[in-house]
């Protein structure tokens, strides 16, 4: 029986820096889709029709779907939509559901396991990743300000809206929050050193980060008064006025991007923030 | 093996804080900060688990930049701290038991940093600096009582006694003498209130020994009134005062820490401070707070209606 369906996006290659040099990014990869099936525990990679070939023989627990089309357009180079995925993983049937990264290892053993399902059977469960800077490492520090795995009952799946949203475009992790807290659905951050990261430089910045906050403040602005609702005070929601004129109007000239950019990040921690309300450390 | 859910409290210096000794807040690639400084002894209040609990606060380090020679206290009491490198910060491990935390409304957390240098403000001159704190947090180590289980009482208890039982300690001004064995504080307070009465000026001694803890208060021109806390943790308060007068000392003595706490918010800048002197006389007056406190709730329940007495009527002063 499938107790927890997880989707992700499996890249077709992934490259990290190594110790003298090296990639150690196959390696990684391989290590992560690895870590991913257990028992109870499927996994659903929704990836572009042209790489489901070239992705190669995956894992057992591992199973492949073909994305919906409009990553690449809307985002310049292709991938999967969040709702397409979380669809995907809504599929099996399982009565927990989530979304992990394609570059994160779980090192969880069964008792962890269950307590992650246990607790996601009850609400929205968002984990940080703790930070390598080589597989082997014992210890790094938590991101506290992302998201990397997320489980969540069956039937709060059902009722995100995360239309526009796409694997490995920044905001996804914080509109899954903002969306799941606005429906007063419960939320909570959790801290597991079994969640892991390797690190690398940061992807995603300047114009694709903003475009990314553009869409998220679309989808906040209709749900203003649910916003007002989260508790997040007057400075944050005064910053939220701010974002939305200016996903509106991104070309209204100087300095709106600096000012996007210092707003969106102010936001974005204001969101980390309300959601460490609720905030665990699984041992 | 189990797996074992902790409840975490956050505290992140790149929002508002309560407390002194910290420069703005910094951010840079994804890590917030903020400097502790320009003085040795930096000061953080925050919400807390009652009871006992652990703690870790994060510093960011730059390159192979050492570990920060940094001491913790907790409401006046150091912590054994357990320093550790992860990555690119410096993790400061701590724990309490519940002594520490036992009276006090929330936690108050002192970072005495050794060594405090200069370096370049963004856009201004140089500053100093100790150490870069990117977040405390918090988790308890047992079940305490369900969340608001006792608000209501708390509360209403709360705005009743400052309506009805007024008193404020002023702006502290301190001094600190050593007698012999003993300690001496000398606390100047200005703009003090009792009940309906005012004073200019209210100087109040402190002088702590092995037996107890002796205090005298009294403006200028008035024989001091005289009170002991004695090792048991027992509050004598002067039997010449009438009921509400009592009332309304026991509710004073128990401000006192606050105005301790907003003299060191003050006093702190700049300075290179005793840390464990400051801490022996932040549990002093927290003891004392304490026994006031239960002072009060006995006076309350078993002594004469202190609030029977009209509001607006100035504290009578023996021998005044």
């Amino acid at each position: 029986m499938t107790e927890v369906a997880l989707a992700t996006s499996i890249p077709l290659r992934l490259s990290r820096p190594g110790p003298g040099g090296e990639d150690a990014g196959p390696a990684w990869r391989a290590a992560c889709l690895a870590s991913w099936p257990a028992p109870g525990w499927r996994v659903v990679s929704v990836n572009p029709p042209e790489e489901i070939a070239a992705l190669g023989p995956l894992p057992e627990g591992i199973a492949l779907r073909a994305a919906a089309p409009g990553v690449a357009e809307a985002f310049g180079r292709p991938g999967a939509w969040l709702a397409d995925a979380l669809a995907a993983a809504l599929a099996t049937g399982a009565p927990v559901v989530g979304l992990v990264n394609a570059d994160i290892r779980l090192d969880l053993t069964p008792a962890r396991r269950a307590a992650l399902l246990a607790r996601a059977g009850q609400g929205l469960l968002a984990c940080n990743r703790m930070e390598l800077g080589h597989p082997a490492q014992a210890e790094g520090p938590f991101y506290r300000y992302g998201y990397d795995l997320v489980l969540m009952p069956r039937a709060a799946a059902m009722r995100l809206e995360l239309a526009g949203f796409a694997f490995g475009v920044p905001w996804w992790d914080y509109w899954i929050l903002l969306d799941a807290l606005m429906q007063g659905l419960p939320v909570g951050v959790v801290r597991c050193d079994g969640v892991r990261h390797l690190a690398h430089a940061q992807a995603w910045q300047g114009a694709g980060w903003r475009r990314a906050l553009a869409t998220m403040m679309a989808r906040l602005a209709p749900r203003r008064a649910a916003l007002a609702g989260l508790g997040l005070g007057p400075v944050a929601e005064a910053i939220a006025d701010l974002l939305a004129a200016l996903a509106a109007a991104p070309e209204a000239g100087y300095p709106l991007q600096d000012l996007a950019e210092r707003a969106g990040t102010r936001f974005g921690l204001e969101i980390v923030r309300r959601a460490e309300r609720n905030a665990w450390t699984l041992d | 093996m189990n797996a074992v859910w902790r409840r975490r409290i956050v505290h992140d210096m790149l929002f508002g804080i309560e407390g002194s000794g910290w420069h703005p807040p910094e951010l840079s690639d994804s890590v917030g900060w903020r400097w502790s400084g320009p003085g040795h002894l930096s000061v953080l209040r925050v919400p807390a688990p009652g009871g006992a609990g652990r703690g870790e606060a994060q510093i960011v380090l730059t390159g192979a930049e050492p570990i920060p020679d940094v001491a913790i206290f907790l409401n006046g009491h150091r912590l054994a701290v357990a320093p550790r490198r992860v990555g690119a910060f410096a993790v400061l491990a701590f724990a309490w038991d519940q002594a520490v935390m036992a009276g006090e409304p929330r936690a108050e957390f002192w970072f005495h940093a050794a060594k405090v240098r200069h370096l370049p403000a963004p856009g201004q001159g140089m500053r100093a600096v100790g150490f870069r704190l990117a977040s405390l947090t918090l988790e308890a180590m047992e079940e305490g009582p369900p969340a608001g289980e006792e608000a209501l009482a708390l509360v209403a208890g709360r705005r009743f006694l400052a309506e009805h039982l007024p008193v404020a300690p002023g702006r502290a001004a301190l001094s600190f003498h050593a007698e012999g064995a003993a300690r001496r504080l000398e606390m100047r307070l200005a703009a003090a209130r009792i009940g309906a009465t005012p004073f200019a000026l209210l100087p109040l001694t402190l002088r702590a020994s092995d037996a107890a803890l002796e205090l005298r208060l009294g403006p200028p021109g008035l024989p001091p009134l005289a009170a002991t806390l004695d090792a048991a943790g027992d509050l004598v308060l002067p039997a010449a005062l009438g009921a509400r007068e009592m009332a309304l000392l026991a509710r004073f003595l128990a401000a006192l820490p606050a105005a301790f706490a907003a003299w060191m918010d003050e006093a702190m800048a700049r300075a290179a401070p005793d840390a464990e002197l400051l801490a022996f006389w932040r549990r002093a007056l927290a003891r004392l707070a304490r026994a006031a406190g239960t002072r009060l709730a006995l006076l309350l329940a078993d002594g004469p209606d202190p609030f029977a007495a009209d509001p607006a009527a100035p504290f009578a002063w023996p021998g005044a």
